[in-house]
């Protein structure tokens, strides 16, 4: 019995998001909830990072999927369910009021981070903890339709094609938002010259090098 | 390619959104424009402060359940067939108690008045061929009052029946009078 059960999760987790709609429209629960599963972080990140509210979050990702519940009968997805589940999520978290100030702990993460590093001294978890919270500072003082571009690609992870999706507005303009974004969170963050930026230092030597070379958040560069 | 264009694809760039040869006009360009390679350390440094700054949330997961989606939605948990089936032993069980109890009290209630009759026949024998089943108005009453046991009875050695019997038969005895209780009326 259990090994069937077993067998049976394991075949939900290599279906597609479209033979998990067919099935769970067809009442198959166990398809709806590898759905669940499937996405439930993604979403609980998004909301998390909106709102700023754990609780919040929580409650996005319920209330997402039961939509998706509802909206089984007309969900056609071609590829990927995930733009449709996130696009709901962005309007769930964006009707919820954020609360004022921080409440994704920096300190704790900047823990976690440094305990999977060699270096834990306590000033450096500080000084980690606060660049974070520039950091997130810094992506507050933007827009929604910025700062949703931004969450979206940095912390959940999708290409410009997938937020042009959720957001529902053409590649071009996303790419566009992106730049803007970065350029404005580039000027915010120079007001903080404790991120150890050089300004003046020469990123691009030849034309071959990886731009991606220089971590603010340390100061070093990674290999 | 111009400045404008380079500019405005270097966020593509970093978001994996251009193709090779576009990602070496990009890289080339600002290599040998100041301006340019300036916008793409910017536009570098960023999103370096992002991708660092978000990778603790990245590891965030939700310790939810499915069945917070069905309760918000009133769906009924799916029940196992195992559970079912002992749901239904259960009912079965219950039932059968259920009938026991009532078997057994009205079983326990006509032995009562036997053991009556037998005790009134040794009494009066000449009486013993016409009472024998527990039909007679007398003998309901005896049953009844039996039953009633709980609420209405004055002494103690009303529970062994066979002594109730006798106390209740023998009329030329003083009436008993129910005990008082601790309530005062």
């Amino acid at each position: 019995m259990a090994g069937r059960a077993a067998k049976k999760a394991a075949d939900v987790e290599t279906r597609t998001d479209r033979q998990l709609v067919y099935a769970a429209r067809e009442g198959d629960m166990l398809a709806f909830d590898g759905l669940f599963y499937r996405y439930k972080d993604g979403i609980f990140r998004l909301g998390l990072a909106i709102t700023k509210d754990p609780s919040h979050a929580e409650e996005i990702v319920v209330d997402t999927f039961a939509r998706a519940y509802r909206a089984l009968a007309r969900l056609e997805p071609e590829g990927s369910l995930r733009p449709w589940l996130y696009r709901v999520a962005v309007n769930l978290s964006y009707n919820r009021r954020p609360r004022k100030g921080l409440l994704i702990s920096t300190i704790e993460d900047a823990a976690e981070d440094l305990l999977q590093s060699e270096e834990r001294s306590p000033s450096s978890l500080a000084e980690l903890a606060e660049l974070r919270g520039v950091v997130l500072a810094a992506v507050d003082t933007l827009g929604p339709k910025h700062k949703i571009v931004v969450v979206l690609h940095y912390l959940n992870g999708l290409n410009l094609a997938e937020i042009a999706q959720v957001v529902d507005c053409p590649v071009g303009t996303v790419k566009s938002r992106l730049h803007y974004a970065l350029r404005r969170l580039r000027t915010h963050l120079a007001a903080h010259p404790e991120l150890g930026f050089e300004p003046s230092a020469p990123l691009l030597a030849t034309p071959g090098q990886r731009p991606l070379a220089v971590d603010p958040l340390r100061g070093s560069e990674q290999e | 390619m111009t400045c404008r264009v380079t500019q405005e694809r270097m966020a593509a760039l970093l978001a994996g959104g251009v193709g090779q040869r576009e990602r070496v006009d990009i890289e080339t360009h600002a290599a040998r424009c100041a301006r340019c390679g300036t916008a793409l350390r910017d536009v570098v440094f960023a999103s370096v402060a992002l991708d660092r700054a978000y990778a603790p949330l990245r590891a965030r997961t939700a310790a939810l359940s499915p069945a917070r989606v069905r309760l918000a939605l009133r769906i009924p948990e799916a029940v196992p067939a195992s559970t079912r089936f002992s749901r239904l032993t259960a009912r079965i069980t219950e039932f059968g108690l259920a009938a026991a109890v009532t078997a057994f009290a009205f079983v326990g209630s006509a032995s009562v008045a036997d053991r009556h009759n037998i005790v009134d026949d040794a009494a009066a024998p000449e009486a013993a061929t016409t009472a024998t089943h527990v039909t007679a108005g007398t003998d309901d009453q005896y049953v009844f009052r039996w039953l009633r046991i709980g609420r209405y009875a004055p002494q103690s050695d009303v529970l062994d029946p066979a002594v109730a019997a006798h106390v209740y038969v023998d009329e030329s005895a003083a009436p008993i009078k129910p005990e008082r209780s601790g309530l005062v009326r």
